[in-house]
């Protein structure tokens, strides 16, 4: 799911790019010249919004790879045990 | 002539643009979702620490508490022993004396210990003794567990200020992403009616009917967002009944205005620019920003599609529309297992698809063909 996401992404962003360069084909007038506005317009959203995402991916891999609940719990319960077996 | 291609052109990038904000709009709401859920997992993750601060803190309380009672414990054996070793100095130190006279009549004095104090002392000493260190091991174990556990505490309490923090800053993030979506739509609307107004001004001068796209577009590319697409279907011309080329310059003139964005001059020399159609793959299209994959993808798709759907037909062009007229179906028909192209993989793959004919029937498809065809 990430993983498509990041893949639309960097689509829709390239995307863009090419309709960059189809304008340029196209005009040399304010026609194209529009379009092209519009063009970094949508390309902006989408590398913000990219880059929000990125940034809560980042954030929340880094928590999975640092928290170990399990690992955790199964250290509580060992001094658990060990302060049981002092009396 | 010219306005015709104009008008093709026209279509073509509006096309481009109006996906390229649905795309932007429908992957900002599945970013939004996705950023939802990691925020909900990474709450569950911090609320499970807080839990877990909580179960470490009793077992240092509870290790303290062990710590405190032993300790106490073996002060008191300690003491005893301290006791017992003061009877046992005193029982040595004083013996009881006793003077006897012998058969001679000669006085004599008998030193007498008390033997079964001094062994009672000496038992107290080492029974206590032994309390002492019983006493005093339990209390260092107690004391290693709440050392232990008070560095689990404090690893843990980093843990969760950064798990904190991250949690802050998806929640931050996913207000800023609902900005942008709403500036997002926002703008779609507004540069989409613009264009819109010059598609009007382009359309009446060139069929003064109907205003309808048929270039570029793939409906699949068409997800969540539906705002800006309504003003395309059925938008008539009638509006603009004597547009010139000079309206539709004015019309994004006017645009523009204030944005400082400033064209490359790509027109030859002489003024005149040839008729092209836009979209020649991996010229124009598929430009240098492509991925060697996505062109590897499309090269193979459309060659194979050529290969197994096209060649060989009576009517290569009519077979070449009804292929593409499904584009979709068909390459899930064929390739079930492959990645399955996005919107922007099936235009290309269309382009494609008209040269890899081309070239394998020797034919050529007129300009307007390309245009009912993409």
């Amino acid at each position: 799911m990430d993983g498509e996401i990041y893949g639309e992404f960097y689509n829709v962003i390239t995307g863009m790019n090419d309709n960059i360069a189809v304008a340029h084909q196209m005009w040399d007038d304010p026609i194209g010249d529009s379009f092209l506005g519009i063009n970094d317009n949508v390309n902006m959203f989408a590398q913000a919004i990219w880059g929000l995402f990125s940034q809560n991916k980042q954030g929340y891999d880094a928590v999975k790879q640092n928290v170990d609940s399990a690992r955790v719990d199964s250290q509580i319960a060992s001094l658990q045990a060990e302060l049981n077996s002092l009396g | 002539m010219r306005m015709r291609t104009a008008y093709s052109a026209i279509s073509s990038l509006a096309y481009e643009l109006r996906a390229g904000y649905r795309d932007v709009l429908s992957l900002a709401a599945q970013a939004e979702d996705s950023s939802l859920t990691m925020q909900n997992e990474v709450d569950e993750e911090e609320s499970k620490l807080s839990s877990q601060l909580a179960k470490v803190g009793q077992v240092i309380s509870e290790a303290e508490s062990k710590m405190g009672v032993n300790e106490q414990k073996a002060n008191e054996a300690y003491a005893r022993m301290e006791q017992h070793q003061a009877t046992l100095d005193y029982l040595l130190a004083n013996p009881r004396t006793e003077t006897h006279q012998d058969e001679n009549g000669n006085s004599y004095t008998v030193v007498i210990y008390d033997d079964a104090g001094i062994a009672a002392a000496r038992r107290g000493i080492a029974e206590e003794s032994q309390n002492y260190q019983y006493y005093s091991g339990l209390c260092q174990e107690a004391r290693q567990v709440r050392d232990k556990a008070s560095s689990l505490k404090s690893n843990l309490d980093t843990l969760k200020g950064a798990v904190s923090m991250v949690r802050q800053n998806i929640e931050n993030n996913v207000y800023e992403m609902r900005k942008y979506q709403s500036s997002c739509s926002d703008e779609a609307e507004y540069n989409m009616q613009s264009i819109v107004a010059v598609m009007d001004a382009v359309g009446a001068y060139v069929v003064s009917k109907t205003f309808k796209l048929t270039t570029g577009f793939s409906p699949s590319a068409a997800r969540t967002y539906t705002g800006g697409s309504a003003r395309f279907e059925g938008k008539t011309s009638a509006s603009a009944p004597n547009s010139t080329e000079n309206s539709i310059k004015a019309a994004f003139v006017a645009k523009k205005s204030g944005d400082g964005a400033k064209s490359e001059t790509t027109e030859p020399a002489g003024g005149k620019k040839a008729k092209k159609f836009p979209f020649k793959y991996c010229e124009q299209r598929f430009c240098k920003n492509c991925t060697e994959l996505d062109r590897a993808y499309v090269l193979s798709y459309a060659d194979a599609i050529y290969t197994r759907r096209i060649k060989g037909s009576a009517n290569v062009k009519a077979a070449t529309g009804t292929v593409i007229a499904s584009l979709d179906k068909v390459c899930e028909e064929l390739f079930p297992t492959r990645q399955k192209p996005n919107a922007r993989m099936l235009c290309a793959i269309r382009v494609r698809l008209i040269e890899v004919v081309e070239d394998g029937e020797k034919t050529t498809f007129s300009y307007d063909e390309r245009m009912r065809l993409l």
